[in-house]
C-alpha cells in the first residue's frame, strides 16, 4: 500500500482519480466522510468540501471533471478551485486512500 | 509474614470476571456494598485475580476499585469511551470527557437532579447496533467534587478511599438506569474554572448545538478499546451519532449545567 507523498506531478488532469484501494472501512455522518484505514491503521475524518470530493473519486473522473464537478456545485471557477482539489486528493494518496501506481504521471499523460 | 485474606469477594464486570481477597473484612464488606450490581454468584474458575495486598481498608478499596475498572474496560467486548452517561425516560446521554475534566462532578450533580445513574466512567456500546450496556461502577469522587455534587455531605453515605469517595447512585438519591436506554445526546463538557472561586459563582452554563461528524472523532479519541475492532469501532461511532444529537456544554457549576440539561434536553426530547 502506497502511503507517502505522491510524485509531484500527481495528479495529471486527464486521468481518473480511483478507485479508493479495496479494504477501506466508510462511515458517513451529515455529508461527512470518516474513513479508516487497515493498511495504516488510522481513522480520518473528512470535512464537508473534502468528502465532496472523496465521492467523486471512483476512478470514473477525472481530475478536471472533479474540479468541474465541485466548481458548478460550489457555483465558483474551476480554475479558483483547482489547487485547493489537487491539495485535498494529494493528501488523499499520502494517507494511502487513493493509490499511485507507478509511471501514472507525466509519461500516462504523454501517452494520451 | 504475610496476612491472609479474610475475605473473598467476586464481581462481573462488563463480561469480565474478578475476584479478590481482602484481609480487611470491613474493606471487603464496602466492596460488596458499593459493587452490589456486580457481585458474581458463580463459580470462580476463570475469573482474574485482582491483586489487593495488606493496608488499611481504604487502601484496599482503592487497588480493587482501580485494578477492576482498567482491567475491566481493556477487556470489554464493546466499544468504551471515556464518558459520564445518565439516562431519563429511556434516554441516554453521554457527556465524554478526560479524565480531570469534572465528568464525575456533572454526573454526580446530575443524579442528584435526578437523572438515573449508568456510569461515571464509560459509555460502553454494543456491536454493532449500539445498545447501551451500563456500567454503574461506584462514582469516585474526590472530597472536594463530592461537596460540590451533593452540597453538603450530610446524611450522604460513601466510602473514602484515600484520595478519593465512592458512592453508589442511590447514595446520591438516584437509582441505576438498568438496560435498555437509548442515546439521543453526546454532550461535549467545556468547564471554566476560577481560579479556586466557589464553583457557583461563574456565569451561567451554555448548552450550544455542534455539528455532529465532530462527535465521531471525540468518541473515537476517547475510547478505551477502539484498537481492538478500530473498523467497526469507527462505523459504530457513526452510526450512534447519527441517531443523536450533539451538544457543547460550557459551564462551572455542575448543579446549574445539571439544571440545563434536564430542561433543555427534556425539552427536546418532546
Amino acid at each position: 500500500m502506497n502511503s507517502s507523498n505522491p510524485p509531484d506531478d500527481w495528479p495529471m488532469a486527464a486521468l481518473p482519480i480511483g478507485p479508493p484501494p479495496a479494504g477501506l472501512t466508510m462511515a458517513e455522518v451529515d455529508a461527512c466522510f470518516h474513513i479508516f484505514n487497515p493498511a495504516t491503521h488510522c481513522a480520518i475524518a473528512l470535512n464537508e468540501t473534502a468528502s465532496n470530493v472523496w465521492r467523486l473519486c471512483t476512478g470514473e473522473f477525472t481530475l478536471d471533471e472533479i474540479v468541474g464537478s465541485l466548481a458548478e456545485h460550489y457555483d465558483v471557477q474551476a480554475c479558483d478551485i483547482d489547487p485547493q482539489v489537487r491539495a485535498v486528493l494529494r493528501d488523499f494518496a499520502a494517507q494511502g486512500l487513493l493509490l499511485v501506481t507507478p509511471g501514472e504521471s507525466l509519461d500516462a499523460d504523454i501517452r494520451r | 509474614m504475610t496476612t491472609l485474606p479474610a475475605r473473598r469477594v467476586a464481581v462481573r464486570i462488563l463480561g469480565s470476571r474478578f475476584a479478590a481477597g481482602f484481609t480487611d473484612a470491613d474493606a471487603a464488606s464496602a466492596v460488596e456494598r458499593l459493587w452490589q450490581r456486580f457481585v458474581d454468584l458463580e463459580p470462580l474458575a476463570s475469573a482474574h485475580v485482582v491483586e489487593i495486598g495488606d493496608g488499611p481498608a481504604a487502601d484496599q478499596i482503592s487497588r480493587f476499585a482501580t485494578g477492576v475498572n482498567a482491567a475491566a474496560l481493556d477487556a470489554a467486548p464493546m466499544f468504551a469511551v471515556h464518558a459520564g452517561v445518565v439516562a431519563r425516560g429511556g434516554i441516554a446521554i453521554a457527556m465524554p470527557a478526560t479524565s480531570g475534566t469534572g465528568k464525575s462532578t456533572l454526573t454526580a450533580a446530575c443524579l442528584r437532579r435526578g437523572f438515573d445513574y449508568v456510569s461515571d466512567e464509560a459509555l460502553c456500546l454494543h456491536y454493532p447496533g449500539g445498545e447501551i450496556e451500563p456500567y454503574p461502577r461506584p462514582i469516585a469522587l474526590s472530597r472536594w467534587s463530592a461537596r460540590t455534587a451533593t452540597r453538603s455531605l450530610d446524611g450522604v453515605d460513601g466510602v473514602p478511599t484515600g484520595e478519593e469517595w465512592l458512592f453508589t447512585a442511590a447514595d446520591l438519591g438516584s437509582r441505576d438506569a438498568g438496560g435498555g436506554a437509548a442515546l439521543r445526546h453526546i454532550v461535549v463538557l467545556e468547564r471554566h474554572v476560577d481560579d479556586g472561586a466557589a464553583p457557583d459563582s461563574g456565569q451561567a452554563p451554555e448548552l450550544d448545538a455542534l455539528p455532529r461528524p465532530d462527535a465521531v472523532t471525540t468518541l473515537l479519541r476517547l475510547s478505551f478499546n477502539h484498537y481492538r475492532r478500530p473498523a467497526d469501532a469507527v462505523q459504530l461511532a457513526a452510526k450512534v451519532v447519527a441517531g443523536a444529537s450533539v451538544w457543547r456544554l460550557h459551564y462551572g457549576d455542575p448543579h446549574a449545567a445539571a439544571d440545563l440539561l434536564w430542561t433543555a434536553l427534556s425539552e427536546s426530547d418532546r
